[in-house]
């Protein structure tokens, strides 16, 4: 009798893997099992018309996207990239509901083993709306979000493992993978890799003083202008923002004007006050990447300003009234308490304006076009170009849209890499330092 | 029996289908503004001549290939295109344009270098309708003609120039290969050696004795103090604009602004030089082509053959005030009253086609990259030109690869 008995328990608990093996073989088919018709069948009419359906389309979007077309002049090559990729993205789609399917019937079945009734139709129909919501409210915007952000961004790094320029342009030719020769090619040939060594070093160093100087002096004047004991702070603080409020683009044109060698107003000014020669703003490298930065810095403080007066106001009085209780002094507050309380808030925005900067195309495009020329270097890149701005020159300039598209992946890597490792020493900080 | 009837059905319906097409519509891409407007007005009374419809699309002429590349595979391009023809090899390297059928094209009446502009190894790929150059536009209240040789005209110019009184001579953008080519083909140099099959990309000729001869003459304008370090055409237009610059390098966009600033310009052909010859600058050439993909390209070349003929040519003068490419329209004594027009044609007959060929977009950022070094008198002629030639031949190299 007891034998027996455990056999067909043993029996019954298989219900959980019998009902899993069944929806992987055909969806549906475990729920029917546990029991649940209305699901299962729901499932089966979806694996029998859409799934069977799409295979001949998926193997063609597959073969289309590994071959990139046959006939050159019909077949247009990026036309089945495209195609490739929703495929790919709609076939990632059907996989989840498919494991969503077995885990399902997995779920199910083991209740029935263990003796409860599996929810029925309309109870799990209820639980998905109401669990479910938000996913439900979410669907339409990352629906559109796949569309417009993640197909192009497939779309344009798999043009970095092509053969995509001049030469090989469709609608006249078929595009060939070329593998990681492209990466290969920028990083090591000659010419072309001192280029990218060179511009990614002053890209780095670009990011880096732009974003120290204007959180340095917009941190000053925060500062400064958050001691009570200075009058017309409001009226202070409203003209230290203009420069913020002006378009960004008219005034770097402006400044491009005004920084000429022979009509600018700049050296005008400097020639006059100190009897100096011009200094060729924007025709030497050294003075070109100078300029820059003074634009920057005067473009960005007003926002670095803003940000910390604010990170300021938010820090509690008491704090302060509990060191001058202590007897502290200015120098001792301002080290102990605000710096400190400044920095741990500041540190995500920090990181953010170094990427921002990495890849501010604006600034360097609009201000000298990436000038002065540099003798030597490749694919029309100048002393003050960062990698962004070389890309685009890369794109429109040369048609090689390759290499461009391998060095968007590169810098992609490097922005990526910088923000989550800042982001993750942040959170440390915040855990060890703040919890005291 | 089931499948013949389809077949039947079928057949019906494909050729119900192509009776709709049989009223022959051509479309156009033209740049919007006076351009379309030009082809929508003549398009009108092609109709009525022939019975061909003809739709005309604004799309602007620089964005055209790119659309093309796009739409035609899809079979939702135009029939013709236009754009100017330095960018022909790069369509056809893409596979957008149709070779034109040589033995039904007249040339008769049509500029030979506006023609030369449109060939693209070997083979002709359009019909020009437009060209454009640079010449001398001067002040006539400062300098009231244009000498006969270049070397007066410096001397003229010089004298006028004084910087401290915000008075300046002479400026042009001499950093620009486009705007200095004049020099360099006057003393014999070349951007590619012109072949019958057509231009020779390996055998490039600006560091040629000529072209270093040119560009110490154009040398001469920094260091004689005309063209100082940082002006910009903005600058000098804006001197122009203001009355205080007596001549300049410029093309014709630029003189529809010194009408309205009430400018007593005028506009000259470059003089001859010291060896007795005449800048011959470079020429864009804006022309109409036909789509690869157009299933109506017969009818297309009719309607593009019609469009170019002398009266629309003429037409297309008074309408868009474009200089026309055609040699029996210059010389009518209508165009020819047209002095602004006329001083440009002059030059833009003398000049040389724009290299169509892909690889000439090597050639403008090192060259342009190059001479500021020159001028600056860090480097000499003799020492960078050749090595600026190498790095166009690098360029050209691995665009290839």
């Amino acid at each position: 009798m007891e034998p027996q008995i455990q056999k067909k328990i043993k029996k019954i608990e298989n219900r959980r893997c019998i009902a899993a093996i069944l929806s992987t073989v055909f969806m549906g088919a475990g729920q029917i099992a546990n029991g649940q018709f209305i699901k299962g069948f729901l499932f089966i009419i979806f694996n029998a018309f859409v799934i069977i359906n799409s295979i001949p389309y998926f193997i063609r979007s597959f073969q289309g996207l590994v071959t990139l077309g046959e006939t050159p002049m019909k077949d247009h090559s990026l036309f089945f990239m495209v195609y490739g990729i929703i495929a790919l993205l709609l076939l990632l789609v059907i996989l989840a509901i498919y494991l969503f399917n077995i885990r399902d019937a997995y779920k199910n079945g083991k209740l029935l083993d263990n003796g409860q009734k599996p929810a029925s139709f309309y109870i799990s129909l209820k639980r998905i709306i109401e669990g479910g919501y938000p996913y439900i409210v979410l669907s339409p915007g990352l629906i559109v979000i796949t569309a417009i952000t993640i197909l192009p961004m497939i779309f344009s790094m798999l043009i970095a493992f092509t053969n995509y320029d001049l030469y090989h342009s469709p609608p006249k030719h078929i595009l060939d993978w070329v593998g990681i020769k492209n990466f290969y090619k920028v990083l090591t040939l000659g010419s072309w890799s001192k280029t990218f060594r060179n511009i990614f070093g002053w890209t780095v160093i670009w990011s880096i003083l732009s974003t120290v100087s204007t959180f340095g002096l917009g941190g000053f004047l925060a500062i400064l202008l958050n001691n009570p004991r200075i009058k017309f702070r409001k009226i202070i603080r409203t003209l230290l923002i203009l420069p913020w409020a002006i378009p960004a683009f008219v005034s770097i044109l402006i400044w491009r004007g005004m920084l000429n060698t022979n009509f600018g107003i700049i050296n005008k000014l400097l020639v006059q006050l100190f009897n100096i020669n011009n200094i060729p703003w924007l025709y030497e490298v050294f003075w070109a990447r100078v300029a820059l930065i003074l634009v920057n810095l005067w473009l960005g403080f007003p926002y670095a300003m803003i940000l910390i007066t604010g990170i300021l106001q938010s820090i509690p009085g008491d704090l302060y009234e509990a060191a001058i209780v202590d007897g502290a002094s200015g120098w001792q507050k301002f080290r102990n308490i605000t710096l400190p309380l400044l920095l741990y808030s500041m540190a995500p925005l920090l990181i953010m304006t170094f990427a921002y900067n990495f890849n501010n195309f604006n600034i360097i495009y609009l201000l000298n076009d990436g000038g002065p020329a540099v003798f030597g270097w490749q694919g029309g890149a100048g002393g003050t170009d960062i990698l962004i701005s070389w890309i685009f020159k890369l794109t429109f300039q040369k048609l090689k849209y390759n290499y461009a598209s391998a060095i968007s992946i590169i810098i992609f890597i490097i922005i990526a890499g910088f923000s989550i490792y800042n982001f993750r020493r942040t959170r440390s900080f915040q855990e060890e330092e703040m919890l005291q | 029996m089931k499948r013949v009837v389809m077949l039947l059905v079928l057949m019906v319906l494909v050729l119900g289908l192509s009776f709709n097409v049989e009223a022959t519509k051509l479309v156009v891409w033209e740049s919007s503004g006076t351009e379309e407007e030009f082809v929508k007005l003549v398009g009108e009374k092609y109709t009525e001549e022939t019975g061909v419809e003809i739709e005309v699309v604004a799309i602007d002429q620089l964005s055209q290939s790119d659309k093309l590349a796009l739409d035609g595979p899809a079979g939702k391009g135009a029939d013709i295109v236009a754009w100017p023809n330095d960018a022909i090899g790069k369509t056809v390297e893409q596979g957008l344009l149709w070779p034109l059928p040589k033995d039904k094209l007249n040339f008769d009446g049509y500029t030979e270098s506006a023609v030369r502009a449109v060939r693209y190894k070997g083979k002709l790929y359009g019909l020009p309708y437009a060209m454009e150059t640079v010449a001398i536009i001067y002040n006539k209240d400062l300098i009231p003609e244009i000498p006969a040789t270049f070397d007066e005209f410096l001397e003229k110019v010089l004298e006028l120039n004084k910087p401290n009184e915000q008075q300046y001579g002479f400026m042009g953008q001499i950093w620009k290969l486009y705007h200095i080519f004049g020099f360099i083909s006057a003393y014999g140099g070349y951007v590619f050696k012109e072949t019958e099959n057509g231009l020779d990309v390996n055998d490039i000729g600006l560091a040629t004795e000529g072209a270093i001869k040119a560009v110490k003459l154009i040398k001469t304008f920094r260091t004689s103090g005309l063209m100082p370090e940082g002006i910009t055409d903005d600058i000098f237009d804006g001197l122009f604009q203001e009355g205080k610059l007596a001549a300049q390098i410029s093309g014709p966009w630029a003189f529809g602004n010194y009408k309205e600033a009430d400018i007593n310009y005028g506009i000259a052909p470059f003089p001859k030089l010291d060896n007795g010859e005449y800048p011959h600058t470079l020429i864009g050439v804006k022309a109409y082509y036909i789509s690869a993909f157009s299933e109506q390209k017969e009818e297309a070349l009719k309607f593009i053959k019609w469009l170019t003929n002398k009266e629309n040519s003429f037409k297309h003068y008074q309408e868009a005030a474009i200089i026309p490419t055609r040699d029996d329209v210059i010389s009518l004594p209508e165009f020819q009253e047209n002095e602004d027009l006329r001083a440009f044609a002059i030059q833009a007959r003398r000049g040389i086609p724009m290299p169509n060929i892909p690889e000439m977009m090597q050639v403008w950022d090192p060259v342009e990259n190059t001479l500021p070094f020159i001028f600056k008198g860090q480097v000499s002629p003799e020492e960078v030109l050749p090595i600026m030639v190498e790095q166009i031949k690098e360029n050209i190299e691995q665009m290839k690869q």
